[in-house]
């Protein structure tokens, strides 16, 4: 049942040395200009993006879509917070349905892990009632396609949170 | 650090005063320990810091922030009966034995044993890494143009991408992986979790309530029948990985004694960063607020509404993603060596999987595990019907995984009542009551894996049972055995594999560290 090991003769594991890598200053310096590269690209763009959304029509949703949150009791949301993380279109909310999902369903269940062990958990229902209002209001024509993926939803008393419901 | 001349590694530079019969020059004495002094040694914090990086980022404290101070609750209870069995059991067994959970396993049970949990845990991160480069992906397109993240091409490409530069980046050898993840620890999960932080303290020094009630009649979550029972137990699964990184326990300079500081410190790490910033996010954003984020980036996007920073949102972005992959390169290098290991000394793989480019670095099994990958990302990207049910994939890798915590609590039992003498750098305390707690919990996560989610449609606990149980059969044991019954005698250690000899190199105790 015993195996070889690289243990050393006072029996505990000993050093191991690699093949040294002398490029690993390249790497090194690779990763970091990459990383300065796409943080000046992200910024730029993200501007960009944002100065580019109708600011009008975002305060104008904002506000409808803070009043909407109010009629079912969902604590009120400063309206330059909507305005800022929503925009005019919904940002990540109203790319498409199939995101839409994904977010929906990933983000409002998953576990408490970040790596490997990341998986489904509860969902919270009260976070679908305002998701919905959230697509009525900045992207209605999804409106349907939501509502269905919310009825495909194995929703009782093993998958939801329903005390927050 | 050791200095440069390190580098040049002189033959003649051992000590020839000897023959000169004159003692030796400083600038001698410099070559001689220079000379012998290894270079490719990974420091104890860095490891700490490739375990923390494993297993923890700020991904998670959104979706944990909702519970408010209830999060404490959730992260500590798992802490208790997973973090700290798997930690503290890691840390004894490889303060005692090298090569990672295989030797852990096959010392303990017997060969095939090891063999079926070095490839759980390798399996496992194939349907790991779409997973993980889908949400850098997706917080790249949050930043840039979030269309995209529907984008199939785009995905592809990023994912396609980014997991090939990161095999090339873990075929450089262990230090390499160790340096990049380290740096993404810190920039991309260590100081933006700080000033998480940092903000909602002083949101709270200014005089604001707390959005989340800070009480102790909050301490606990809402009990709400069985769903609450899911609830922590998945959340035991939140420090899967910890033991992960004991196969380069050969790369520190003093395995023995720096592997259990090494996994001392990650657990307080993984503590702090998976607590703190939830608890500063629930400070700031009411859970009702937190629920209408689509995504990670948009609650910290949120987050930063809150105090006119928006401009952080983008730079928040990068830090992310520096984390992830910093995460992704340990698990590209860790399981992998362990199945090298194996397939090595056991003949469980062909030849041709067993082979080393000039780092020492198992390149074609890296190779292999990318063109699956790379099919299964494929898929992902561009089959709306596969992301959408992808969840379905991270539910059964779970349970493959798990399987690999129940040898390993077996086998740490075994081993300290059948080598009670083995030498060992450290001792976990109660030992069997860890190990029948980690032995418990694993059944319990993987009990619960079988109770189907709300994603699942047809809500049928027997299709789902047959789904998650066929999965688990093909991929934790069908798939295993294969390569057991098909192995061949002559695959062991075989000759023509090519790659260089890793000698073995007892390093000085002279305090050169190179960091």
């Amino acid at each position: 049942m015993t195996t070889t090991s690289t243990n050393g003769p006072d029996g505990l594991p000993q050093h191991e040395d690699e093949p040294g890598d002398s490029r690993r200053w390249i790497v090194y310096t690779a990763a970091a200009l990459l990383a300065v590269a796409v943080g000046v690209l992200m910024a730029v763009l993200y501007n960009s993006y944002h100065a580019n959304q109708d600011r009008e029509l975002a305060e104008e949703r904002a506000a409808e879509l803070h009043a909407e949150f109010e009629k079912i009791g969902i604590t009120a949301i400063d309206e330059d917070t909507i305005v800022t993380v929503l925009g005019s279109d919904g940002g990540g909310f109203c790319t498409d349905t199939v995101a839409l999902v994904k977010a929906t369903a990933n983000l409002g269940s998953g576990n408490g892990a970040s790596g490997p062990g990341n998986r489904p958990s509860v969902v919270d229902e009260r976070r679908l009632a305002g998701d919905r209002l959230v697509v009525q209001v900045y992207c209605p024509e999804q409106l349907d396609e939501f509502d269905a993926y919310v009825d495909s939803l194995n929703l009782d008393e093993t998958t939801t949170n329903q005390e927050n419901s | 650090m050791a200095s440069s001349t390190a580098e040049s590694g002189s033959s003649d530079a051992s000590v020839t005063t000897g023959a000169r019969g004159a003692p030796p020059t400083r600038e001698e004495m410099r070559a001689a320990i220079t000379a012998r002094t290894p270079k490719n040694y990974i420091t104890w914090l860095m490891l700490a810091f490739m375990i923390t990086s494993s297993v923890a980022s700020l991904r998670a404290a959104p979706t944990m922030a909702v519970y408010g101070l209830a999060a404490v609750f959730l992260y500590v209870v798992p802490a208790i009966v997973f973090l700290l069995p798997t930690s503290l059991v890691s840390a004894e067994l490889a303060s005692g034995w090298s090569g990672g959970v295989y030797r852990w396993v096959a010392d303990g049970i017997s060969k095939p044993a090891g063999f079926l949990a070095i490839w759980c845990q390798f399996a496992m991160t194939i349907f790991y890494y779409p997973s993980l480069l889908g949400y850098v992906a997706s917080t790249f397109a949050y930043v840039i143009n979030p269309s995209l993240a529907s984008n199939g091409l785009y995905v592809a490409i990023v994912i396609v991408v980014l997991f090939w530069t990161g095999v090339w980046v873990s075929s450089q050898g262990t230090k390499t992986v160790a340096g990049l993840s380290s740096f993404g620890l810190i920039i991309g999960t260590l100081v933006p979790g700080a000033l998480l932080v940092i903000l909602g303290l002083v949101f709270l020094g200014e005089g604001n309530t707390s959005a989340a009630p800070m009480d102790a009649s909050h301490l606990l979550p809402q009990w709400t029948g069985i769903a609450s029972l899911v609830l922590v137990v998945n959340n035991f699964l939140s420090y899967a990985g910890m033991e992960m990184n004991a196969v380069h326990v050969t790369s520190l300079r003093k395995p023995a004694k720096e592997f259990p500081r090494a996994m001392f410190l990650a657990i307080g790490l993984v503590l702090l960063i998976f607590i703190l910033p939830a608890l500063a996010i629930s400070w700031v954003i009411p859970a009702d607020q937190l629920s209408l984020t689509a995504g990670v980036m948009q609650a910290f996007d949120a987050f930063f509404a809150n105090f006119g920073v928006s401009w952080l949102t983008p730079i928040l972005g990068l830090m992310l993603i520096a984390a992830s992959l910093g995460g992704m390169l340990t698990w590209l290098a860790g399981p992998s060596k362990g199945l090298l290991t194996v397939a090595r000394e056991e003949g469980y793989l062909p030849p041709f999987l067993q082979k080393l480019n000039k780092h020492g670095v198992q390149q074609n099994i890296l190779v292999s595990q990318g063109l699956m990958t790379t099919v299964i990302a494929l898929l992902y990207a561009f089959i709306p019907n596969v992301s959408s049910s992808y969840w379905i994939l991270s539910v059964i890798t779970t349970q493959v995984y798990l399987i690999m915590y129940l040898l390993l609590f077996v086998a740490a039992v075994r081993l300290r009542r059948t080598k009670p003498d083995h030498p060992r750098g450290y001792r976990a305390p109660a030992l069997t009551l860890l190990c029948t707690v980690g032995f418990l919990a694993s059944v319990a996560a993987m009990i619960i894996g079988f109770v189907p989610p709300a994603q699942f449609s047809s809500g049928s606990g027997g299709v789902y049972l047959l789904i998650v149980g066929g999965g688990l059969g093909v991929v934790g044991i069908l798939v295993p055995a294969l390569f057991y019954f098909l192995r061949k005698p002559h695959w062991k250690n075989p000759a023509n594999v090519g790659g260089p000899e890793e000698p073995l190199v007892d390093a000085p105790a002279d305090g050169h560290e190179e960091a």
